[in-house]
């Protein structure tokens, strides 16, 4: 559905109605600024180099196949050009047993963080989040703030789909450490 | 399918979906919009050059072309076949000729010069061709 709606901006925007392409800017600039911070670190660097990929996605509308999804295309161009500048190394594989995953019980948690309020809920995310490595956060935001399937996040990042898969996981468990940690701390 | 299996029961996943994203500023979607008013260029799409080849037309044309020769013709297309005959006394003489008027031709040093000059420039022009070509690819190599 959202990405119908996408479809039919980007048609109007080839039919030649140049303003049709703010709606798509406007829906996807939150994600597509994250993506470029997340890899650049820094915000004028991500709004510019943000900018530039919407204005070279606008270019390149025309070679759009409507195959994927126009989100994923628009991430992939924003990922490259964010790696390209920072000449940085891709995603790279990590094995299994660089993370020692605790065990946890979800329903513990669950019902722990239930007992805070929501403003100190979204406190406590953010700090969690901020912990997590930039490659981490990125595949994160991807995946939940993007919403962007396995296969996607594989098509932008150019991971494996079973890496993606783990790595996922362990950056669940990671956070979920954190916020447990946090919870027991405020609790003493 | 992956993406359900993990978000099942996935409480951090909804906490993080609700924490508020990073936003650029204010002015974001009109300073893009202004720069596509001052470069306001698509990129047309080049068609690959295999392409012609998954297209009906060019079939067609050739089986028309086909077509006009065998029914204006009067070559005695149903008894086609070649012998042994034909190759000896009809295709290898029109060969001989062939390469006895190249093997003239390059007698001359003149001429013979004239071709290495040629075969140089042609591969000059290949040579900067392929390297122009992988020039253009590292230029768009950011673009999906």
């Amino acid at each position: 559905m959202k990405n119908q709606d996408d479809i039919y901006y980007i048609d109007r925007v080839l039919e030649g109605d140049v303003s049709a392409y703010a709606v798509l800017v406007s829906k996807h600039k939150n994600l597509v600024f994250s993506i470029a911070l997340k890899i650049l670190g820094n915000r004028e660097d991500a709004e510019e180099l943000a900018q530039d990929c919407f204005l070279k996605a606008y270019q390149s509308l025309k070679t759009f196949e409507k195959k994927s999804k126009f989100s994923t295309w628009l991430y992939r161009i924003v990922y490259n050009a964010a790696i390209s500048k920072t000449r940085k190394k891709k995603l790279e594989f990590v094995p299994m047993d660089n993370y020692i995953i605790h065990n946890y019980t979800e329903d513990e948690f669950t019902a722990g963080i239930d007992e805070i309020d929501a403003e100190e809920q979204k406190v406590m995310i953010e700090r969690a989040m901020q912990n997590l490595t930039d490659d981490e956060s990125l595949l994160i935001t991807l995946f939940y703030k993007g919403e962007n399937s396995i296969e996607e996040i594989s098509n932008i990042t150019g991971l494996s789909m079973s890496n993606v898969k783990v790595r996922l996981h362990r950056i669940r468990k990671k956070m979920h450490e954190e916020l447990s940690a946090m919870m027991e701390k405020r609790l003493n | 399918m992956e993406k359900d299996d993990l978000l099942k029961d996935d409480f951090i996943g909804r906490l993080i979906k609700d924490s508020s994203p990073e936003q650029p500023s204010d002015g974001f979607v009109d300073n893009v919009m202004e720069k596509i008013r001052m470069d306001p260029e698509m990129a047309q799409v080049r068609q690959p050059y295999y392409v012609i080849l998954r297209s009906v037309i060019p079939y067609l044309i050739l089986a028309l072309i086909c077509a006009l020769i065998f029914f204006t013709s009067d070559l005695p297309f149903l008894n086609w076949l070649p012998g042994k005959e034909y190759w000896s006394n009809t295709f290898l003489p029109y060969f001989e000729m062939i390469f006895s008027g190249v093997k003239n031709a390059l007698s001359s040093k003149y001429v013979s010069m004239g071709i290495l000059i040629g075969f140089s420039v042609l591969f000059l022009i290949f040579i900067d061709h392929i390297m122009m070509k992988r020039k253009g690819s590292f230029r768009h190599h950011t673009l999906v």
